[in-house]
């Protein structure tokens, strides 16, 4: 079990994400849908959302969260942030590309009361990213992910049919 | 039966109508129909399990209309998360598509050019094991729909289900639904 005082520094990064998103070139937002297959907060529908930023030519920081939206909405809510690394290519010229993410997850609303829940870590890959920055769109597709419980010691899967980023800037 | 149940069936049987009227209807549609595929779920009152459906069916939408433009679809709806075969539903439905915006605010999201055409949308889901009759009537308010030329896709759509006996039974949330002209 990871204590509170260890978590600091993870909590910190999932805060200055979406700071630094909004602050650095090539801010994108995120949406899509989020699977928990045999762990995470239970059973039902989730919804993503995230902030990312662009911090080399093949890496992206991104702050998320998950929210459930069926059967309970907002029952479940969880925080993190990943680091993405584009394999195929630069991330704004290889307009088909590969995205591999690890990423801290941290459970911030559990059945409906806030309050610090279990602790994720993820590895997950976007094996179809299709667009770029530079063209202000990119979607990824059947993303699909190792989830471990850091307190349960329990490895269980994550899927994301879409998720849709917009680079407005 | 009370007065949700009468004012849904009311809405049910209104968009049923006005799906059959325009069957001689011009103009056609270059497509006729395709493929339509969601991600929903249902609330803790529906009676229906907790977790993911993946929706996946046929649709036919033969009509081009600006207005109140109708199409059908037949589905399955199979619990994948976790993975309840057992628990699949078959579903018919008829959708209205009300207008159709070309000029919209939501046309930076979409990379192709797109028009907003919000739709309600009647269903009727039912296990085959227990029959047709023991199914579920949903009521789906589709209010971002978006079009192009060879798609629609919407997002968030709310439903009201009703029982057997048009009683409310729970609500549903469509996260998403994408159909795909190919024929």
């Amino acid at each position: 079990m990871i204590k509170t005082g260890k978590r600091a520094p993870f909590f910190l990064l999932c805060l200055l994400a979406p700071a630094a998103a909004m602050a650095a070139p090539e801010p994108g937002v995120s949406l899509g849908t989020w699977s928990f297959a045999g762990g995470g907060p239970g059973p039902g529908t989730y919804a993503y959302g995230g902030l990312s930023l662009g911090l080399s030519g093949r890496l992206e920081l991104e702050a998320l969260g998950v929210a459930e939206m069926t059967p309970s909405p907002g029952g479940d809510v969880i925080a993190g942030a990943s680091l993405g690394l584009s394999v195929l290519g630069p991330r704004d010229s290889t307009y088909f590309n590969m995205l591999a993410e690890l990423a801290f997850l941290q459970s911030v609303v559990t059945d409906g009361g806030p309050g610090l829940g279990p602790s994720y870590l993820m590895l997950r890959l976007s094996p179809l990213a299709i667009g770029t920055p530079y063209y202000g769109h990119r979607d990824r597709m059947f993303s699909i992910g190792v989830l471990y419980d850091i307190g349960a010691d329990h490895f269980s899967a994550v899927w994301n049919v879409l998720i849709v980023s917009w680079y407005p800037f | 039966m009370n007065s949700v149940s009468r004012l849904a069936l009311s809405a049910a049987a209104a968009i049923v109508v006005a799906a059959a009227a325009p069957v001689a209807a011009e103009p056609r549609s270059p497509w006729l129909g395709g493929s339509v595929v969601s991600v929903r779920g249902f609330s803790e009152d529906s009676g229906l399990p907790a977790g993911e459906y993946f929706d996946l069916g046929l649709f036919v939408e033969p009509f081009r209309l600006k207005f109140l433009n109708p199409s059908a679809s037949v589905r399955s709806l199979i619990p994948q998360f976790p993975f309840r075969p057992g628990s699949s539903m078959i579903e018919f439905g008829v959708d209205i598509d009300l207008f159709s915006l070309r000029d919209h605010p939501l046309k930076g999201i979409m990379r192709q050019e797109s028009a907003l055409g919000p739709a309600l949308a009647a269903s009727w889901a039912f296990e085959p094991s227990r029959g047709i009759a023991a199914g579920t009537l949903c009521l789906t308010a589709h209010a971002l729909r978006l079009r192009t030329g060879d798609a629609r896709y919407n997002l968030l759509s709310p439903e009201l289900l009703l029982d057997s006996g048009l009683n409310p039974s729970g609500w549903g949330l469509r996260l998403f639904e994408f159909s795909y002209f190919l024929f």
